[in-house]
């Protein structure tokens, strides 16, 4: 078994045995029930649900940065690297269990979702709104990115209020602010009305692919430079 | 293999060193003579006897200062500093877990820290254990081995070693380490060490919540090629454990000396005893430049 398997286990399973992983899994499940379960036009659910995603993927952050803080903190990560684990290794079983965690949760916030808005007067298009939620899925893990690379330079309970902010900024400002589609979560607020939803899905995607790329890159140096 | 800071054409300080040690004109210590082992006591074979640890130049914010130090195999190595802190911090930067603004390692022969280096030939044991406390003894020593690479075979076989070594009473063996407290927690974090069979120890301030008897014993870890440094804050609790000891002051290493040396000085083997002794070596380091030729 390599290291970055098993340290993705033991990530999975902190995260299991902290309560860690039910939180992040009811932030989604919840998400996708508040839409499902509530009656309402479709632009209402559409829009419950990108406001529930968007919440559970600031949860996401706040996990994943307070994971890896107190990781560093309890010197669990140094236990590690004493064991010739690469300190990047250990970052990578962190991003794959939140990732693993966090693609559940979208996978159920999905269903529901899709439960909620598959209606017959609604024709959304099954592949436009996986697609969406695809994008989604590149998103949140854009922001548990940021969320280990604040915990790779921050204490747990500032790395995890920081990761929580940030990303909450990130995603209202760009939705709110910035003029068209910015997030996939605003793609998926106005899924019913957009002409080509695949393509705006797709760029999407590869924009946050792109960020979490960067983003675990400089968490990558960052955790090479500081303090097990 | 030869130890590479220290060809045998290097001078060196002029008292004579512990056999073996070797610390560079820059660190400005004084050295003393004495002979760890009869093994390595020939002239011929102290030259060649390798380095399992070698710091040079190190530098790390005001903790480190240019701090050199070679440390031969087999020795066993009590590391006090002032401020107490420094020890600490060079034990961390020398077991990968901090990083040195300055200067290089080289542990048995190889400045690689991964495990195709000399990452897999360096046990580290520090204050806090590191382990995940939910997790039981065995699960922990299993994960350890399975980070090593180790076949299961094998890694049986080590985990029972470490045990019997660290006598963690089979009830507890099976239950998670937050139940059996800081004790087995400890006892846990030495057996895990001890899974890699480590060429290198490098124990800072271990074993704190274990009684001093007990502790003692497990830290007395049999194995001729086993070198040992151990950075303490209370010299006196570390009796029997080294054979020598190093005097780290603003951060560099200012005495290398055998710990008997400390006795025929009247000197305690405690933080100020140590500190007399290097004042002492200094002066008479002093007085030798002094004298006429």
């Amino acid at each position: 078994m390599s290291q970055t398997t098993i340290v993705t286990g033991l990530a999975v399973r902190e995260l299991w045995i902290s309560f860690r992983l039910l939180l992040l899994l009811a932030a989604y499940v919840g998400a996708g029930a508040a839409a499902a379960l509530l009656p309402a036009s479709l632009p209402a659910i559409l829009v419950r649900l990108a406001v529930g995603v968007s919440m559970a993927m600031v949860a996401g952050a706040a996990v994943a940065a307070w994971s890896l803080s107190r990781d560093r903190l309890l010197g669990r990560a140094g236990w590690l690297a004493t064991r010739s684990v690469p300190r990047g290794t250990i970052l990578a079983g962190w991003f794959v269990a939140l990732a693993a965690v966090s693609g559940l949760g979208l996978i159920a916030v999905g269903l529901l979702g899709w439960l909620a808005v598959a209606t017959p007067v609604s024709r959304l298009d099954p592949v436009a709104f996986a697609a969406t939620c695809g994008a989604i899925g590149c998103s949140s893990l854009a922001l548990l990115a940021l969320g280990l690379l604040l915990g790779t330079l921050l204490r747990p309970p500032a790395a995890a209020m920081g990761a929580a902010v940030a990303s909450a900024l990130i995603i209202s400002v760009a939705w709110l602010a910035l003029p068209g589609i910015a997030t996939p979560v605003e793609a998926l607020m106005q899924l019913a009305r957009l002409p080509v939803p695949i393509s705006v899905a797709a760029q999407g995607s590869g924009a946050s692919l792109a960020a979490a790329a960067v983003l675990v890159l400089v968490a990558r140096v960052a955790l090479e430079r500081v303090d097990l | 293999m030869i130890w590479p800071n220290a060809p045998p054409r290097q001078p060196r300080a002029s008292i004579g060193a512990p056999t073996g040690f070797w610390m560079p004109a820059t660190g400005g210590a004084s050295l003393t003579s004495s002979t760890p082992d009869a093994l390595w006591s020939a002239p011929s074979l102290r030259a060649l006897r390798p380095a399992a640890v070698s710091w040079t130049d190190l530098r790390r914010g005001r903790e480190l200062d240019r701090c050199s130090l070679s440390v031969p195999v087999g020795a066993r190595l009590l590391l006090v500093s002032e401020p107490e802190t420094t020890a600490s911090a060079l034990l961390r930067v020398l077991a990968g877990l901090s990083r040195a603004d300055d200067g290089q390692v080289r542990i048995a022969g190889s400045s690689d820290p991964t495990a195709a280096g000399w990452g897999e030939r360096v046990a580290y044991l520090g204050p806090e254990s590191g382990l995940r406390t939910w997790m039981t003894p065995i699960e922990t020593l299993h994960l350890a081995g399975e980070l090593l690479g180790l076949s299961h075979d094998e890694r049986r076989r080590r985990i029972e070693r470490a045990i019997a070594w660290t006598g963690i009473p089979p009830a507890l063996a099976a239950r998670s380490i937050s139940r059996g407290g800081t004790d087995l927690e400890q006892r846990t974090g030495l057996a895990a060490a001890l899974i890699a069979e480590p060429e290198v120890l490098l124990l800072d301030e271990p074993l704190r919540a274990i009684e001093a008897r007990e502790r003692s014993r497990l830290l007395r870890i049999t194995g001729r090629r086993l070198t040992v440094v151990l950075a303490s804050r209370h010299p006196a609790s570390e009796i029997g454990l080294a054979a020598h000891v190093a005097f780290v002051r603003n951060g560099r290493v200012e005495l290398i000396a055998a710990v008997g040396d400390l006795e025929r000085a009247n000197l305690p083997l405690s933080h100020g005893g140590i500190a007399a002794l290097a004042d002492m070596r200094a002066m008479q380091r002093q007085a030798h430049r002094a004298a006429p030729a």
